[in-house]
């Protein structure tokens, strides 16, 4: 038996089918120019001087889509944000007075709402502050639609070792700009504090809750009906707080979830108040699990895509899935060459020891194929991303040959702007640096969700 | 409201609703064709209206109601061909979804519309009579008819919850 829920997901797969508005406008424009070439058998054409002001008329509002210039630049630039959702939720400081008397940027200093933008135009449709008794949202994260998200809430400006976070699925309605919010009810939640990441799947239908503290652990809750299901990472909680933790989730279409992991022993042990380690060592890098399963052992039931050394000279720590689950985009220090694999994670570390922190000097986009971890194509370089990124992705096409990323366009004080990845391009989306929008998530598909302040 | 604004910040949502209507790009674009050049010559008057992105639509659903300028017939994406060949490949969601697609596109338009308007459009029953000119019981009518043939069942969606508006604009 099908649910509602089943029906508006498959309409809304068909918006696929949605034509250029340019194109329609110019078509238009064409029809009404009385001219023979836009021409179609059996059309009503308006004629004289009635046709002649739709013609100027409808060529400004083309242009007016399109863009100020009718370049070919600005045309691929227009192809370039024709290729990312239409709508994106985005987080800005409530008080944005207060943000800039902080003086800080995109620190869990002051509370925060939620806006949605329109990624043509630069418009905000619409903005959602969170319901009381929560006065911050932390995080949002987006179905494959550019209208279904899931809005995370906080009672606390920073993450609490007591309060729990609340989630808020979120449906934006075009047709007159409103935010409809429903709370979630999902059981066994940890606190905001233990709470790493967060993903909705790309329907919409489920949200996977990733836990950095003890119990490590990834619970995938069905929306619908809020069942849970649960995979859980045996380490005891003195190394959970900083080692072998989990990070980073995201999705493919067929319900496999992919997550950074930090690397460790299937589990351990104390003996004579010494920690053993015990079972397979898995090191760090990008897993694979499969939420198609009843739930169980987290790194049992999880196949290493992509794994790190430790040793290695590059600097990736956020790793994404792509929709179709054919590839990994991994923010590497230093570009693997194409048909290459990553250094070999043969090395294993003394348990307990932390491993060093990456540095992000010259981050790159680079893909590699989920299967055999060989280096398929650098997506861009940073020069052509722009002056200095977050090392986030926030949305990623199917196959993975379009990005979206956040980052200022210049060195210095130039604002933060959400782009384009396209190739070795890299587009601005209008309007995404106002308000100032904190460097944490546009949140549509696959959509990876950051904590702030971690 | 200009033309040139409702065309910069409505008209994309509007050919998305026309799109899902028909389930097909190029009738989407035919009909929005016809509709945009009738509603331009009359602009002074739409625009006008406390809701010209109403009426708008309810252009293109009464041309998607009446077209039958050429013998085609709904065939969403997920045509049953579509869903047997991807059903291999991706899961078996996604197939389902194909073929829940294709069992749409057979459906009366009348009732598909209702569909869409209920389910896409988050219209109320009270606002897709208004946009068919009939009667909120005719609609519930409709979408039961369409609801039993595509055995969909009537249940809380996510959350199970009281839902409110979070809207400030």
């Amino acid at each position: 038996m099908r649910t509602e829920h089943d029906l508006r997901s498959a309409l809304r797969t068909l918006e696929q089918e949605t034509p250029s508005a340019g194109e329609v406008l110019h078509h238009i424009a064409e029809r009404t120019s009385g001219g023979v070439a836009g021409r179609r058998p059996g059309r009503r054409l308006m004629a004289g001087a009635a046709a002649a002001a739709a013609v100027v008329a409808i060529v400004a509002a083309a242009a007016l889509l399109s863009g100020p210039t009718a370049s070919r630049g600005h045309a691929v630039a227009q192809d370039a944000l024709q290729s990312v959702p239409r709508y994106y939720m985005a987080l800005v400081p409530t008080d944005p007075r207060a943000f800039a008397q902080s003086g800080l940027s995109g620190e869990a200093t002051v509370p925060a709402s939620a806006v949605v933008k329109d990624t043509l135009t630069g418009l905000v449709l619409a903005t959602v502050r969170p319901p009381k008794p929560y006065i911050t949202f932390i995080g949002i994260t987006g179905a494959a639609d550019d209208r279904t998200f899931v809005l995370t809430a906080w009672s606390t400006i920073a993450p609490s070792l007591t309060q729990r976070p609340k989630f808020f699925y979120a449906r934006f309605n075009p047709a007159d700009d409103a935010v409809t919010l429903t709370p979630l009810a999902l059981p066994g939640l940890p606190v905001s504090s233990s709470v790493a990441n967060a993903a909705l799947s790309p329907d919409g239908t489920k949200l996977a809750v990733a836990s950095k503290t003890s119990p490590v652990q990834i619970t995938v809750y069905s929306l619908p009906s809020g069942a849970a299901r649960t995979w859980t990472a045996n380490l005891p909680a003195i190394l959970a707080s900083g080692f072998g933790v989990v990070d980073q989730l995201s999705w493919s279409r067929t319900g496999i979830l992919g997550f950074d992991w930090g690397g460790s022993y299937a589990g351990y042990v104390s003996v004579h108040g010494r920690l053993k380690p015990e079972g397979r060592y898995s090191p760090p890098g990008e897993y694979l699990l499969n939420t198609n399963t009843a739930g169980g052992s987290l790194l049992a039931d999880s196949q290493n895509a992509l794994c790190l050394a430790p040793s290695a000279l590059v600097a990736a720590a956020y790793f994404y899935l792509t929709p179709d689950g054919t590839k990994i985009i991994a923010l590497v220090g230093r570009p693997i060459p194409v048909g290459q694999t990553l250094p070999s994670c043969s090395a294993t570390p003394h348990p307990g020891v932390a491993q060093p922190t990456p540095e992000f000097s010259a981050p790159e986009l680079e893909e590699f194929s989920a299967t055999t971890g060989q280096a398929v194509s650098i997506l861009d370089t940073s020069r052509s991303r722009g002056a200095r990124t977050d090392p986030g992705v926030y949305w990623i096409n199917p196959s993975g040959s379009v990005v979206v990323v956040h980052g200022t366009l210049k060195p210095g004080s130039s604002p933060w702007v959400f782009g384009i990845v396209s190739g070795s391009r890299f587009t601005p989306i209008p309007g995404s640096s106002s308000p100032p929008t904190l460097p944490q998530s546009p949140a549509t598909e696959p959509a990876p969700w950051a904590v702030l302040a971690l | 409201m200009t033309f040139e604004e409702f065309a910069a910040s409505r008209l994309p949502a509007v050919l998305a609703f026309a799109a899902v209507l028909t389930g097909q790009r190029a009738t989407a674009e035919d009909i929005a064709q016809e509709v945009l050049i009738r509603a331009y010559a009359r602009w002074d008057t739409i625009g006008g209206l406390d809701r010209p992105e109403f009426y708008v639509r309810k252009m293109v659903l009464n041309e998607f109601l009446s077209w039958r300028r050429r013998s085609w017939r709904l065939i969403p994406a997920g045509d049953p061909a579509t869903a047997a060949d991807s059903a291999s490949d991706l899961a078996d969601q996604y197939a389902e979804r194909a073929a829940l697609l294709a069992e749409i596109g057979k459906l009366p338009r009348r009732q598909r519309a209702v569909l869409v308007l209920r389910y896409y459009d988050d219209r109320s029953d009270a606002e897709i009579a208004e946009l068919l000119g009939c009667r909120p019981g005719t609609v519930r009518a409709y979408a039961a008819r369409a609801l039993a043939a595509l055995r969909v069942e009537l249940r809380p969606e996510p959350g199970n919850l009281t839902s409110y508006q979070g809207s400030e604009v």
